[in-house]
């Protein structure tokens, strides 16, 4: 799949504009949004209205340049993950392949997915789960690390990998 | 289903836009609390569909924010017109609100007055300053909500 490849200013990999997620990767990604992200945008969010009471509160005229520019930051975060997460869908939804559309949406995605991945890998470290459950997260951990690494090697070398631009 | 006609466009004069930038601070902290909450949602489905109100509005409250200015900027001079259903209600929802927390503010005041310091409790208590501002702008909220909000008008306490 033919595409733009842009590369970074400050040497880091960047994802291309469009990545193919297949449907286990989809339901990744579901989850992910979800879980870790949700939680980070909570506790993002909570912190800079922590702040913004505090220097509200504090009587004197705040200056609060600072924190717009944080939370104009964090809603352009907010609405790359609303994209994101309209293109892959709702846990329940039927699960098929899709293509994730546009830079910071292909960089959000691999974000989540390697949030998910150290997830299970965390998980698996604490050898309690049971033998199942351990199997098909191996499986998951797999999966992932494939799509990450292919992803990766995608937005670096190759605009005609079939997971990258 | 066929969508609703957009409404007028919301004018909002600056002694309200004033207010607004206040109230759609109150509106974050709502948010935040929200997606916190959201958090220990069980069930998935609840979860993303919940999610996906609370972004939208996160989004349009901050759009808004940007138009009406914060309350560190300068007082506005100029009135500010809201254009679109979700951001129209999403005015009048927050200016409803804060309008209703000045009252609940005053009928706490009144109370204190009958009820001396040690018996107050822990609860917080609001700032004298803010109150003795509020007649004047309370006078100016309601009337803008009665013009432009009806429904909402008239409903808190006091």
């Amino acid at each position: 799949m033919p595409g733009d490849i842009e590369e970074s200013t400050d040497g880091c990999p960047v994802t291309g504009r469009t990545l193919v997620a297949p449907p286990a990767i989809v339901a990744e990604l579901r989850l992910g949004l979800l879980d870790g992200y949700l939680r980070s945008v909570a506790d993002e969010l909570s912190a800079i209205v922590d702040e913004l009471e505090n220097d509200l509160g504090s009587g004197d005229m705040p200056c609060l340049s600072g924190k717009r520019v944080r939370l104009r930051t964090m809603t352009l975060a907010v609405e790359t993950r609303l994209t994101l997460y309209e293109t892959v869908g709702f846990p329940g939804q039927p699960l098929t392949e899709k293509i994730l559309d546009g830079r910071a949406t292909c960089a959000l995605a691999v974000g989540v997915l390697t949030s998910q991945r150290d997830t299970y890998v965390a998980r698996l470290a604490q050898n309690k789960v049971p033998e199942r459950e351990r199997r098909q997260a191996l499986d998951t951990v797999r999966l992932l690390s494939e799509f990450l690494r292919t992803a990766s090697s995608a937005a670096n070398q190759s605009p005609r990998n079939a997971y990258g631009c | 289903m066929a969508a609703s006609p957009a409404p007028s466009p919301l004018i909002v004069p600056p002694e309200i836009v004033t207010e607004l930038r206040k109230a759609l601070l109150k509106d974050l902290k709502d948010v935040s609390s929200a997606i916190t909450d959201l958090v220990q949602e069980p069930n998935l489905q609840r979860r993303a569909s919940r999610y996906r109100e609370l972004a939208v509005r996160f989004v349009i409250r901050q759009q808004l924010q940007e138009a009406a200015g914060w309350p560190d900027d300068p007082p506005p001079d100029t009135q500010l017109m809201i254009r679109g259903h979700e951001s129209h209600a999403l005015v009048i929802e927050c200016l409803t609100a804060h309008r209703d927390a000045h009252h609940a503010v005053r009928a706490f005041e009144d109370m204190s007055e009958k009820d001396p310091p040690e018996r107050r409790g822990s609860v917080e208590w609001p700032q004298r300053s803010e109150h003795q501002q509020m007649p004047d702008r309370l006078l100016a909220l309601e009337n803008f909500l009665a013009a432009n909000a009806p429904q909402a008008s008239g409903s808190a306490p006091g």
